[in-house]
This record gives C-alpha cells, sequence and structure tokens, in this order.
C-alpha cells in the first residue's frame, strides 16, 4: 500500500502550522494547569519562575546587540533610554530603536 | 457567580487596556511579515496562542525551515507564568462547572488577569469577569496583528533595514517593563542570561542560546536569593 501524503515534502511544507499548534497546545497547558492542579507544583518551580522571563528576552537580545556591533550597542542604549522615560509604553522605544540603527547604518 | 453582567462589566473594565495594546500588535503584525509569516498563520497564530511575548519572541527566531522544536520549548517557557497567574485566580474558578473554568481561562492574559485581580477584592465577584475582559483583548489582538500584518506588506522595503533591530528593540522595552520595581535584584539572573546566551550563541548552531540562557539566568536567580535567605 502506498502512502503519498507522507512524505518528507509535505511534512516540511507544513512545519509553520505545526509550531502554530505546538505553540498553542503548550501555552494552553501553561493556562490550565493552574486550574488543574492546584497547589501542587514545587516550591523551585515559583523560584525559577520568579526570573525566567527576563532571562529570556536578555537570552535573545544580548546576542543580536553583539551581532549588530557598536552601531547595535548605540541603538540599543538609545532605546534603553526612551523605554525607562516611557514607563511602560512598548511602541516607541521600538520606534526608536529602528530609526536610531537605521540612521547609523545609513551615515 | 458567573453571569452576562459580570462579563459585561470584564468588557468594560479591559477595553481602554486591550486598545492600549493595539500599537503593539499592529507592530508584531508588520514584523511577522518580515520574517515569512503568512497573512493565514499569523491569525492562526493569534487566534490559537494569543500570547503577545511569546508570539514576538516565536516570530523573532522564525526560519526556513521553521525550527519548530526551539519555538514550541522557548514559548513554554515564555508562557510557564501563567501556571502562577492561573493558581492565584483558582478559589474562585474550581467551582464553576468545568467548560466555564477552563474556558475562561484560555482568556487569560496579563491585562486580563492583573484586571481580575483586581475584581475579586470586591465583595461580590462575578467569574464572568474574566472571560469579558479576556475576549476583548483577543478580539483586538486579532484585529491590530492582522491588520498589521495586512498593511505592512505595503511598506517599502527600506524599512527592512532596522527589521533586526525592532525585536531588540521590542524585547529590550518589554524588558524594562517586566523590571520594574526589582531593578538591582535582577543584575545577576539577567546578566548571567546574556553572557551565557552570547557564548552559546558563538558555539553552538541554531536557536539553542535562547534556552541555555534563560534556563542559566533563571538558575542563577534562584542561587541568589538561597545564598541571600
Amino acid at each position: 500500500m502506498r502512502l503519498p501524503e507522507l512524505h518528507l515534502g509535505v511534512l516540511m511544507r507544513e512545519i509553520p502550522l505545526i509550531t502554530i499548534l505546538g505553540m498553542a497546545a503548550v501555552t494552553y497547558a501553561t493556562r490550565a494547569s493552574g486550574l488543574l492542579f492546584g497547589r501542587r507544583f514545587p516550591r523551585w518551580f515559583d523560584e525559577v519562575l520568579e526570573d525566567l522571563p527576563g532571562a529570556i528576552l536578555m537570552s535573545l537580545i544580548a546576542p543580536a546587540i553583539i551581532v549588530a556591533g557598536v552601531k547595535g550597542v548605540v541603538a540599543a542604549i538609545a532605546t534603553l533610554a526612551v523605554a525607562l522615560v516611557l514607563k511602560g509604553n512598548i511602541v516607541v522605544p521600538i520606534m526608536t530603536g529602528i530609526l536610531v540603527i537605521t540612521v547609523l547604518r545609513h551615515l | 457567580m458567573f453571569s452576562r453582567d459580570g462579563f459585561l462589566r470584564g468588557a468594560r473594565r479591559a477595553f481602554p487596556l486591550a486598545l492600549s495594546g493595539a500599537p503593539f500588535g499592529l507592530v508584531l503584525g508588520v514584523l511577522a511579515g518580515r520574517a515569512g509569516l503568512t497573512v493565514w498563520e499569523l491569525l492562526a497564530m493569534s487566534a490559537l496562542v494569543f500570547a503577545g511575548s511569546s508570539q514576538l519572541v516565536a516570530i523573532s527566531m522564525w526560519a526556513n525551515p521553521v525550527p519548530v522544536v526551539a519555538i514550541v520549548a522557548t514559548t513554554l517557557l515564555v508562557n510557564l507564568r501563567h501556571v502562577l497567574m492561573g493558581l492565584t485566580l483558582r478559589p474562585w474558578y474550581e467551582k464553576l462547572p468545568a467548560p466555564l473554568g477552563f474556558g475562561s481561562y484560555f482568556f487569560m492574559t496579563d491585562e486580563s488577569w492583573a484586571l481580575t485581580t483586581i475584581e475579586t477584592r470586591r465583595q461580590t465577584f462575578d467569574a464572568g469577569f474574566l472571560l469579558g475582559a479576556g475576549l476583548i483583548d483577543f478580539v483586538l489582538w486579532i484585529a491590530s496583528t492582522t491588520i498589521g500584518r495586512i498593511t505592512g506588506a505595503a511598506i517599502p522595503d527600506p524599512s527592512s533595514w532596522g527589521l533586526d533591530f525592532a525585536f531588540v528593540s521590542a524585547f529590550l522595552a518589554l524588558l524594562v517593563s517586566l523590571s520594574r520595581g526589582k531593578q538591582a535584584r535582577t543584575i545577576v539572573p539577567w546578566g548571567t542570561a546574556a553572557v551565557v546566551a552570547v557564548a552559546a550563541h558563538a558555539l553552538l548552531p541554531g536557536n539553542w542560546y535562547v534556552l541555555l540562557g534563560a534556563v542559566a539566568g533563571a538558575l542563577a536567580g534562584v542561587a541568589l536569593r538561597r545564598a541571600y535567605a
């Protein structure tokens, strides 16, 4: 019996969708498990979570700044300064970073 | 209690906050287009995942072929905070019929959770609140990300000059809002994350530097607190 639909090419084409469904599954699992399991998580779980979100963002940022070089460092400092002044605003710091790096790259 | 009134009250309360999040959705939509996600892929992601920071992280890692394992694992780490958020609301939702409780929990975002937490301090808390607040969030999130994705395609190519940096700026801005009220304590964990991530990025192929840096940073935070406990 032939299963023509199951060759690797088809699977490769569906990887974006598989990724999105995987993301959806793990995300709903995080939402539901607090209600489902209650206080059955070990104590270290809370401790690990304390700094995890910031550590993830930092892990994404640091290598990207290194790759972007001196211009990247300057643009990052500008972004950081604007973000610290406009507490809680996300969009204006993003625009600042894009503007500064674009200008620096075309000087 | 779970009623229409609570639902409507949640929706009204969440509207201004959801609207202020719309520009972030627009930016995410534009970046998703540049990263190669189709309109349908982004729509599916916004509707099924419905968690902004994790979507931004996933889009920044998006490549051809898509690194499915790294993205799903990172998404899990980014969204683990939902577990604790869900625990704090549990006393009001465990008594509800399961479809209402677990249905409402799908709509738990940072914003709808925060508003609901404030609402639970009232004498008469209506559990419909979370669903109302979350659904408004949901509708505006889908609208803003989709509009950003569609209109972003019309922006001429020069804007892609700063694309790599748009993510760095966005993550920096998110990091600053995370650090509020605990700046000094974050130096060790976040510094560890930066050092480990840079080293792993230089030495290892693929996207593993994200997970390695994240775990190292979180564990450094635990070690620090234990040392000073």
